[in-house]
């Protein structure tokens, strides 16, 4: 463990990349696990320091937000009796979204055999199971009487009640509760051998037995490979139709409704590309950090930007036709309702969140057509938190729109947030950051296994 | 009498796989394992050649998720037409389409739970100690050597003769290092 290799950096330098661009031409296996967890080991900086001060007081302003509204109810919040579903709703659908992405990226790549998924995979993993987990707050909060919500599971009670198991909203339970605990496998297993680099490299007795024990005593024999690729790939094969289950259910808890502008066979897949554009924002949006922050700039590399640049566009057109298809359905199947609330969406009172919105989405996508913007990484940052913010707004509006426009204009209201509404999405916010300012101190941000595999496969480590 | 084993590090994948495929070809028959950084497919392939046979994970994920899939659809039907009929605008009450998708969620985690319980017995995990964690520089095998561990004597009767041709040929084919202990 003496001798000394050269950094990601040093290596491009004197070698050049693979022909792919992937990763320096030459890259041993130590120099591979020296980037990675290196970055572990090595002495927390003091801006990391300060991000997880900054990030922390978001984490107390959530709890302050939960306190205030378990101790008020839900009425400091700006829902009203006509906009029933307000930041909350709209939050939990946000945040779902994004936790898709990470086992897509997972599931998909993986079994497309796409190899640039190597160096990003665990950290889009990460965020999958923090945004999902977060996203499971929100349902809890907004019904308002969360020391209940045992009601929601079937269990034999005193009552004699059992669960409406036609209700979309008892689907959505079972469908983020199984969502959570299946990523949550699916990340630790991929980390398991990593976990055991980790064990056999650290220094100190402590750090040696923490990491140890969560290793479970992986050895790397050949045996436990065996079981490991049948039970990853497995794995990987099942999460592509149980993501699109996720954020169908999601979609279906609005379609299954009689509400104009929700009642859509639409729903399902439109809300599962969303779901997918918006994770690949927040994974661009995080990774452009990782990556200089921790100096993997070897092994995540501007063509992988390209790549998830490429599935931006492609999710903003999806996104794009959704919306075009919404306003033709409204006008082809000629129901005055529906007519009206595509009116009300251009030209109600939130009509420049709606303009917004559709320049977020469809519009900044556009850029990637160009691979000058592919490969600029202010831009792709920038398009990244503007694609965030308008499927944000998106999520808002869904809710706002069709709810502040019902069938009876006597019932027509606004929705105003209050301050508890958005302490609540921005201590939620903190809590993300938090959760991932840690992860990426204590565990590998990228997949040391996978890239080892990926540079014996490029010809960089033999 | 406990058995002797062998250790040979090897620096790259190749060598190791090389290595294996030409042991097993001169001396059939004996018992070994491999430590890597990583799964590398070639050693698969002699394992199955040898005999091993294909990790039992999926069989079990398959039961599993049928298992998961009656138990879920059977507590809707039972709660909603036995336990707890819900007259919901004269809507059935073995309403099986909507249940099908809470099914298929719980279809999905019985199997990975099922698979997740099977790879952690059969690949040993929990077994915080292993016997081959006592060789020193085993922890360079989740780094960037690859190991190759023998049985040396099998059947108790050790061949000193054989023994040597088999370090002689791991060192033949790129073994940085051959070492014997009695486990």
């Amino acid at each position: 463990m003496s001798d000394a290799s050269l950094s990601g950096r040093e290596l491009i330098a004197e070698h050049g990349r693979t022909r792919d661009g992937l990763m320096p031409a030459e890259m041993g296996y130590r120099s591979i696990t020296d980037e990675v967890a290196g970055a572990v080991f090595a002495r927390p900086t003091r801006l990391w320091m300060a991000l997880v001060g900054v990030s922390f007081l978001g984490v107390v302003l959530l709890f302050v937000s939960i306190w205030v509204l378990l101790a008020e109810g839900v009425g400091v919040w700006g829902i009203n009796s006509d906009v029933v579903w307000g930041y909350a709703v709209a939050n939990y659908v946000w945040w779902i979204g994004i936790g898709n992405a990470g086992t897509l990226i997972s599931s998909m790549l993986l079994l497309t055999r796409q190899k640039w998924r190597a160096s990003i995979n665990r950290y889009a993993e990460a965020m999958t199971l923090f945004a999902a987990s977060i996203a499971g707050l929100f349902p809890l909060l907004h019904v308002g009487r969360p020391w209940l919500v045992h009601f929601m599971t079937p269990y034999p009670n005193t009552m004699d009640l059992w669960p409406q198991w036609r209700s979309p909203l008892v689907w959505d339970m079972f469908a983020i509760a199984c969502y959570i605990l299946f990523s949550l496998l699916f990340w630790y297993t991929g980390l398991i051998p990593d976990l055991a680099t980790l064990r056999d490299r650290a220094k100190t007795r402590f750090v040696k037995v923490a990491y140890g024990l969560f290793a479970l005593g992986w050895t790397g024999s050949s045996r436990q490979w065996r079981a490991f690729d049948a039970y990853y790939y497995a794995m990987a094969a099942l999460g592509v139709p149980l993501v699109i289950s996720i954020h169908s259910v999601v979609g279906l808890d609005y379609a299954a409704t009689l509400m104009p502008g929700w009642q859509e066979t639409i729903f399902p897949p439109y809300f599962v590309v969303g779901a997918m554009f918006s994770g690949f924002a927040m994974v661009v949006t995080l990774t452009i950090p990782i990556r200089w922050g921790l100096g993997l700039e070897a092994i995540i590399t501007r063509n992988h930007l390209d790549a998830m640049a490429k599935i931006m566009l492609f999710g903003g057109l999806v996104m794009t036709f959704s919306y075009s298809f919404e306003w033709f359905n409204a006008w082809y199947t000629g129901n005055e309702v529906d007519r009206a609330h595509v009116v009300a969406q251009f030209t109600g009172q939130y009509w420049w969140l709606y303009w917004l919105m559709l320049a977020c989405n469809g519009a900044v996508p556009q850029l990637f057509w160009f691979r000058l913007c592919r490969r600029n990484l202010v831009i792709i940052f920038i398009a990244g938190v503007l694609i965030n913010l308008g499927m944000w707004l998106e999520r808002i509006l869904i809710n706002m729109n069709t709810l502040s426009h019902g069938f009876l204009p006597s019932t027509d209201s606004t929705y105003v947030p209050t301050f508890w509404d958005w302490s609540l999405f921005l201590g939620s916010f903190g809590l993300f950051c938090f959760l991932f300012f840690l992860f990426a101190k204590v565990i590998p941000t990228a997949s040391i296994h996978e890239i080892r595999e990926l540079a014996h496969k490029e010809g960089a480590a033999r | 009498m406990r058995p002797r084993m062998l250790l040979a590090e090897f620096s790259t994948a190749d060598a190791l796989t090389d290595a294996v495929k030409a042991m097993t070809k001169a001396q059939n028959g004996r018992r070994f394992e491999t430590y890597t950084p990583y799964s590398i497919p070639g050693i698969e392939e002699i394992a199955a050649a040898q005999g091993a046979r294909p990790s039992p994970v999926r069989t079990v994920m398959v039961a599993a998720a049928a298992v998961g899939a009656a138990a879920m659809f059977f507590l809707q039907y039972w709660s909603s037409v036995a336990a707890y009929p819900f007259n919901s605008g004269g809507r059935p009450y073995n309403a099986w389409p909507t249940f099908m998708l809470t099914t298929f969620e719980i279809t999905v985690l019985s199997a990975a739970i099922g698979g997740f319980v099977t790879l952690v017995v059969t690949g040993r995990l929990g077994r915080l100690y292993n016997p081959v964690f006592d060789w020193e520089g085993i922890e360079r095998a989740t780094d960037e050597r690859f190991m190759l561990e023998v049985e040396l004597d099998p059947t108790h009767t050790s061949d000193p003769v054989v023994d040597r041709a088999l370090s002689d040929l791991l060192r033949h084919h790129g073994a940085l290092s051959v070492r014997e202990r009695v486990a």
